[in-house]
């Protein structure tokens, strides 16, 4: 077997899961309009569950349905929350797929645990949340959390089947051009200068953007690259696959990660109720909470993220944050 | 015995003559000090003990081009009175994300404990490369680095960010060369610090301060005091939040400058850009110019191009080196401009120049050296911007040339080998072909006729990568001809192991060997045994090894460290091996590794 393509697996196939945090991602944009390309993908026949239609958030609650394809998905949704597939094998810090369900960390608001684990009893117990925005009275009903794994494994394939003929599959690492300069590159392009070279026929907008992701308490950085994404979901789940390993252990020191500190990491974060937010810098320098603007929008502007406690994140976006407060 | 003080005077009578052996020990010192290769210092060194004491103590410079190749105790017993230093630490593959971050191999940690040590007292310069520094570890090198030190380079580091400079800045007294280039530093999010403003009041000794990768925005007021009191100042390399109007400012306070990193070269919006014009530009580069000192150029972050040409009929004449490639000129901006570049021996480019562009500069461009022909658009499927043309161009006018590293999307076999033949020079030869196993897009042969050219007819090769479609046959022919190829790096080429095995048995001066994606497998890895030892690393990824093929290597030669790295951490790979990083080490297997790699 020669792995010439050495694609960037977002997600190889259902035994490469591992614990993973979720992501909110506060999307008012979700509509066909702001998602461009995403139609490229599949439809996903999901025969055995209803497809609930979308309706409008409003401040009132809302019972989510699990997405399944992009029409669902982006038809007037407001909250991303993505599905938990629970781990099927050891992820690499050598839990199994038992002992790591039994030991997710789980963080969000009291209101939404309850719904969660509801809906999500027929799998494994509690998933992780990250909440990019809570939304502290609506519930959300993990209502096709039973036959979420399946679901999502099934969509994944889907999805890999879709990209590979809609743009040849990137590889990791090639060209051999350091992401530094790939980077300022696509930032050069994308925004059109002076009158000279508004007409002048540059090259065309480049297919990749790599922005450092970090996280309080990982001992190091990642990177991932915004292109390779279409939506705040794709993002959500890379995100959470790469530093599921931090999260495991966050709340230690170092953020070092050990099976020892599983139960306590857990404890930890469910008395101090801590929400991680994802956040990202933009071009002018301010921090922003991640999914209130198009995604294009966002790829263009986003120049760097950072998942951080809720707490910390009190002075970002004012309008999330009332929100917050008049549904607590 | 010989009376061998021919260099010292007669001893007078109260003084005893030193003994016969200790004179020789001196005048052997003396006579080491003018040997400066590397490679002739070790082979003296290996003549007899006092050879070696006596060449211990003269040498100079320090290269550890794998800082996991040899611990700084070691270094600093055997070469106490190093003054230059020069450490490398991670693979070049690194760079383009194949290795997870946490590998850990290339921390600073280690060596910056030996010189908080006074490990080397001496010490005057330290360059590091591909090395993780913390904040920390610089803040430990500011506070114990002996008042010799001079200078200091970073290149391609990461780990450190503006406080770590800071601490630099403000304890080095005498420091006068700071150059940080292409580094990934972490900023904290709001504390920038203000290291410009760190240095001492007062004149300093500053001729080089390069920060062109620094991506926050250094306060000019500080910066401009700063070059105000650097009366010393040669090389000045700006990043890309200083302004035109603010390095015109610059550029009147450092006339003699020989090395300057333009920055943004756009109007800003700044104070000191109000009224600026294209006629205050050409003045500042025109001053430049006659003070005839101005060769090298850099920067150019965000190019507005009407002012390319302030540069051109005043200072151009006198460049040496000049690198565009951040800027995406098309080629009738490009071509007036370097028309005035008779002297031009290295360029940096970006393939938004296009053929016609890079066939202009290769009938001006005499000169030329060292090229680079970087994408701008850097994706297998980007439009083709240059192509053979651009190639068979450059081959017919610069047949000086020797190093070229050229980015394109399609290549034929007539364009490399008519390059093999004019530019009988040539020491590096990289080119990548975009598209992976890209053949002759003329005749849909392989690129194996090009590359046997290339080691066939430049004797001198001392680099080369591959790229496009390559069968074996390549192998055999690089391997057949290239005997003084050193560094070699193949990606997503060949058949099987006989190419390997080819490039193992045949390259007999190969020390570094970077593979990536390619069919090859123990029996090919296998088939280097005899010469691995000699190698500074061996690297393969994405190939089909097995952990058997790996263990019988690790077995047979213990003083490899034979690495393999897991390069999804997130996913566990059961089967094959991942990535195969093997390097010679005197210290042996490394103890800071994480769960995602094996060391054998």
């Amino acid at each position: 077997m020669c792995p010439c393509n050495y694609e960037r697996k977002q997600r190889t196939s259902s035994q490469t899961r591992a614990i993973r945090p979720h992501f909110l991602v506060h999307s008012p944009f979700s509509s066909p309009l702001a998602q461009p390309t995403s139609v490229k993908q599949a439809t996903r026949a999901a025969p055995h569950r209803a497809k609930k239609p979308q309706t409008h958030l409003s401040s009132s609650q809302q019972t989510y349905q699990k997405p399944r394809s992009p029409s669902t998905w982006s038809s007037n949704a407001r909250l991303m929350v993505l599905g938990m597939a629970p781990p099927q094998e050891r992820d690499y810090i050598g839990l199994s797929p038992a002992a790591a369900a039994a030991t997710e960390l789980r963080l969000g608001l009291p209101g939404t645990e309850d719904a969660a684990a509801d809906g999500g009893g027929a799998t494994t117990g509690a998933p992780l949340t990250l909440e990019l925005l809570s939304k502290g009275g609506a519930k959300r009903g993990f209502a096709g959390a039973a036959g979420g794994k399946a679901v999502a494994e099934e969509e994944d394939d889907e999805k890999k089947k879709a990209q590979a003929p809609a743009a040849k599959a990137q590889v990791v690492g090639w060209p051999p051009i350091r992401s530094y300069r790939k980077n300022t590159m696509a930032t050069n392009i994308s925004a059109p200068k002076s009158k000279d070279e508004v007409g002048a026929k540059q090259a065309p907008v480049p297919g990749c953007l790599y922005v450092k992701v970090s996280m309080d308490g990982a001992p190091y950085l990642r990177k991932v690259d915004l292109k390779m994404y279409k939506n705040y979901k794709e993002l959500s789940l890379e995100l959470e696959k790469k530093f599921s390993c931090f999260t495991v252990g966050h709340g230690e020191s170092n953020g070092k990660s050990g099976r020892d500190g599983l139960s306590d990491c857990r404890l930890m974060d469910l008395k101090s109720g801590a929400e991680l937010v994802l956040t990202y810098e933009d071009k002018d320098g301010d921090w922003m909470l991640v999914g209130d603007v198009p995604w294009r929008m966002f790829t263009d502007s986003c120049r760097r993220m950072r998942i951080m406690k809720g707490s910390d994140a009190v002075g970002l976006a004012p309008r999330a944050t009332e929100k917050i407060k008049n549904q607590k | 015995m010989s009376e061998e003080d021919e260099d010292q005077a007669p001893p007078k009578r109260p003084r005893a003559t030193p003994p016969p052996d200790q004179v020789l020990d001196n005048v052997l010192e003396t006579v080491l000090q003018f040997l400066a290769a590397p490679r002739d210092r070790s082979a003296a060194s290996l003549v007899c003990r006092s050879w070696h004491r006596a060449e211990s103590a003269t040498r100079v410079s320090l290269a550890v081009r794998n800082i996991l190749a040899a611990s700084p105790a070691r270094a600093a017993r055997r070469f106490p009175n190093a003054h230059h230093i020069l450490l490398k630490g991670r693979p070049r593959f690194a760079d383009f994300n194949l290795l997870p971050p946490g590998w850990a191999g290339s921390a600073f940690r280690p060596w910056a404990a030996a010189f908080a040590s006074a490990a080397f007292p001496a010490l005057r310069s330290l360059s590091l490369k591909r090395i993780t520094v913390t904040d920390d570890d610089l803040d430990l090198l500011a506070r114990s680095l002996p008042p010799s030190f001079r200078e200091l380079s970073f290149l391609l580091c990461d780990g450190f960010s503006s406080r770590g400079l800071a601490s630099i800045a403000s304890h080095c007294r005498g420091l006068r060369v700071l150059d940080v280039v292409d580094c990934e530093m972490n900023e904290e999010d709001d504390e920038v610090s203000d290291w410009v403003a760190a240095f001492p009041p007062g004149p300093t000794n500053l001729e080089s301060l390069c920060f062109e990768c620094f991506t926050p925005q250094v306060p000019f007021a500080a910066l401009e005091a700063l070059v105000a009191r650097s009366p010393r100042l040669r090389r000045l390399g700006v990043n890309q939040h200083v302004s035109l109007g603010q390095l015109r400012r610059l550029m009147a306070l450092t006339p003699h400058l020989t090395h300057l990193g333009t920055g943004a070269f756009r109007p800003g919006d700044g104070a000191e850009d109000e009224g600026l014009d294209l006629g205050q530009i050409l003045t500042a580069f025109s001053s430049a110019g006659r003070a005839n000192t101005l060769v090298s150029l850099s920067g150019f972050r965000d190019l507005a191009p009407e002012y390319l040409l302030t540069i051109a009929t005043v200072a151009a004449a006198n460049l040496t080196s000049l690198d565009l490639s951040y800027a995406p000129v098309t080629p009738d901006q490009f071509l007036p401009f370097i028309a005035q570049c008779r002297n031009l021996e290295t360029l940096w480019v970006l393939d938004s120049v296009r053929d016609e562009g890079l066939d202009a500069m290769a009938s001006f461009c005499k000169k030329l050296q060292f090229l680079r022909v970087l994408p701008l658009d850097a994706h297998e499927d980007a439009d083709e911007l240059v192509s053979e043309i651009g190639l068979a161009a450059i081959s017919e006018g610069c047949r000086g040339l020797r190093s070229i590293l050229y980015f394109c999307q399609r290549m034929t076999n007539a364009a490399v080998i008519t390059m093999s033949q004019n530019c009988p020079e040539l020491k590096v030869f990289r080119l990548c072909i975009m598209g992976r196993h890209q053949p002759d897009h003329m005749t849909g042969e392989p690129m194996d006729e090009g590359f046997g050219a290339i080691v066939r007819n430049c004797s001198k090769l001392t680099r080369l990568s591959t790229s496009g479609r390559l069968t074996d046959r390549a192998f055999e022919y690089i391997g057949k001809y290239g005997k003084s190829v050193r560094t070699l790096s193949v990606a997503f080429a060949g058949d099987g192991d006989l190419a390997l095995q080819h490039l193992l048995q045949g390259c007999s001066k190969l020390e570094k060997l970077e593979i990536r994606d390619c069919p090859f497998g123990d029996a090919g890895l296998l088939s280097g045994m005899h010469h691995f030892y000699n190698m500074r690393f061996v690297w393969m990824s994405g190939c089909n090894l097995t952990l058997q093929g790996c263990k019988e290597v690790a077995r047979r030669l213990p003083r490899m460290v034979v690495e393999l790295v897991n390069s999804q951490p997130e996913s566990e790979r059961t089967d094959g091996v991942d990535i195969l990083y093997m390097y010679r080490s005197l210290e042996g297997p490394r103890e800071d590794v994480p769960p995602f790699v094996k060391i054998l």
